[in-house]
């Protein structure tokens, strides 16, 4: 801008010249000095300007504080940002067996408690986060569990290291949805993903030290997570704060995305889980896990669709017998406007026997083929509120259930 | 014949005045675009695909000794509008907000990033943050000498 006026008084004094004409040279030449020390001026002007916002600038982040993200290498403090997530509901089950038309019927309302979501940027490469969970238990007392906590470390871009507790490298579901029911699309998880104390056989939950990163190319985006880990224990709900064993857990998932929010995977996890006699002679020896899977998506809306498959083998080191059990689903979901109805087919595939799962408490034990179909609509009333509902068909070997739940799920 | 050309002086004077009416962006029109620090020199081709991976937390540095430092436009704004519908494929910033709700929680990113409150804010914070990255519509960029525009494709 300063160029235009510059330039116009430049013209004006080329065109005014001639004007005046060589019978007054005085006064040409107390123009084209006049417009000279107008244009050092304007020049003046505007590097002041321009020192004079900075400086403002500066003023502003030092006034905001260390949490506005000034680089400039001065005292910094770690930023803490705490998130909440929780959910209301009510349940209504009926169950039958064979035997009886209806053997059980149960409704309650539901809140498991909340969840808070801590986490800090510590340094600029290093942060940390934690999932820690408020639960209201069956009998009134409430108990607090860590079920997430991580120290991130960015090695560099495109890998980054994380250390601490967090859910295994199994699967496209477990790396993505944890306690927090607002993120979850549906009430109730996949059954092959439940979790350890909900009857659920696979190891969800990782002690140990994480690598992940991602690269991209022409063909799209490919990540990774390898896990080392502390091994399972004896049984599926021990927790493996302590490792009861030399082995450690492997695991390693990798996706390739060859388009934002689509793509597929596979994964697979090594681990040698410790025997205990304590628990019978049939747990004497150590079992050999090998757990395999894929994963494919498509999210891209207005369609939300995932399926998934796990294979595990457990082979008894006493007996050299193998136990083979699989899971599967596929859920599909499509939004239209705020609501997303969506539908989900759940297949369990369990052998019988397994000493691992008869060992680990009475749910594990009568586990069996299972089929569960479930439909449901969630429905995003504000932006950080949504209500779903659900119903639920489940049938095994021994009986039948039908849920219907409705569930309210916020993140605050 | 002297009036007339102190006048004249005084009009050239007037004109050179800055004025926001005819600011121009570095760009000479009005999109939106992506701006950075003048130092930065790592975001230059930068194309749509590498901008969601930014914005969405998923590159977090820009080389060893640089991390990204986001910024989000305001919530009405163009540029806001732009983000939403070509980086995050979403229909408005309510919707960008869910999206790092939902990343905090898988603990790819740890905070949702800051929004300022004007073009002009965010170009005195990329001016002063060597790492920062913003998303502004070009035509209210009062002074692009002080940072790095950067146009990309798609947005």
């Amino acid at each position: 801008m300063p160029r235009l006026g510059i330039t116009a008084g430049v013209a004006f004094a080329l065109i005014a010249a001639p004007a005046l004409g060589a019978e007054d040279a005085g006064p040409k030449r107390d123009l084209a000095l006049a417009l000279e020390d107008i244009a050092r001026m304007q020049a003046d002007y505007q590097s002041r300007i321009e020192t004079l916002e900075a400086q403002v600038s500066q003023l502003r982040d030092v006034e905001a504080g260390p949490d506005h993200g000034s680089h400039s290498g001065g005292f910094r403090a770690p930023r803490l940002s705490i998130r909440g997530f929780a959910h209301v509901g009510y349940n209504a089950t009926e169950s039958s067996t064979r035997a009886a038309p209806i053997e059980e019927s149960s409704n309650h309302f539901d809140t498991e408690g909340f969840s808070l979501i801590l986490s800090s940027d510590i340094s600029e490469r290093v942060s940390f986060f934690s999932e820690t969970e408020f639960d209201l238990t069956g009998s009134g007392s409430t108990s607090i569990t860590i079920a997430r906590m991580k120290l991130n470390v960015d090695l560099f871009d495109g890998l980054r290291m994380t250390l601490g507790k967090g859910h295994t490298a199994i699967g496209y579901w477990n790396k993505n949805y944890h306690h927090g029911a607002w993120v979850d699309p549906t009430i109730s998880r996949p059954l092959i993903y439940n979790y350890e104390g909900s009857g659920g056989v696979l190891p969800l939950h990782y002690y140990g030290v994480e690598l992940m990163g991602d690269f991209s190319s022409g063909l799209g985006n490919v990540s990774y997570v390898a896990t080392l880990a502390n091994g399972n224990g004896p049984t599926t709900t021990s927790t493996p704060v302590q490792d009861r064993n030399d082995s450690k857990l492997l695991a390693l998932l990798m996706t390739w995305e060859p388009r934002e929010d689509a793509g597929l995977g596979f994964n697979v996890v090594l681990d040698r889980i410790p025997g205990d006699p304590a628990i019978g002679p049939f747990r004497d020896h150590t079992i050999e896990e090998l757990i395999y899977g894929g994963h494919l998506f498509y999210r891209v809306e207005p369609f939300d669709f995932v399926t998934e498959f796990q294979h595990i083998t457990h082979e008894d080191g006493g007996t050299g017998a193998s136990y083979r059990h699989y899971g599967a689903f596929a859920h599909l979901g499509y939004t239209l406007g705020k609501f997303t109805p969506y539908y989900r087919f759940d297949l369990l595939g369990i052998e019988s026997g397994d000493p691992f799962f008869v060992g680990s408490g009475a749910v594990l034990a009568r586990l069996s083929d299972t089929v569960q179909h479930s439909v449901g609509v969630r429905w995003d009333i504000k932006p950080f509120v949504a209500i779903k509902t659900e119903y639920r068909y489940r049938r095994d070997r021994f009986q039948r259930d039908s849920t219907a739940a409705v569930q309210a799920a916020f993140t605050f | 014949m002297r009036l007339q050309i102190v006048t004249l002086a005084l009009l050239a004077a007037v004109l050179s005045l800055p004025t926001p009416v005819l600011a121009q962006g570095g760009n000479g029109g009005s999109q939106v675009v992506v701006i950075v620090n003048r130092a930065n020199d790592d975001a230059s081709g930068m194309t749509r695909i590498e901008l969601a991976r930014i914005y969405k937390g998923q590159k977090r540095s820009w080389d060893r000794d640089n991390p990204i430092s986001l910024y989000l436009p305001p919530p009405s704004s163009r540029a806001m509008l732009s983000l939403a519908a070509n980086v995050f494929k979403v229909h408005d910033a309510n919707a960008i907000s869910r999206y790092y709700i939902r990343a905090i929680f898988r603990n790819i990113v740890s905070r949702v990033p800051p929004v300022v409150d004007s073009t002009e804010e965010a170009v005195q914070r990329v001016a002063a943050d060597r790492g920062a990255i913003a998303v502004v519509t070009s035509g209210e960029i009062p002074n692009p000498r002080l940072i790095r525009i950067i146009e990309v494709d798609g947005l």
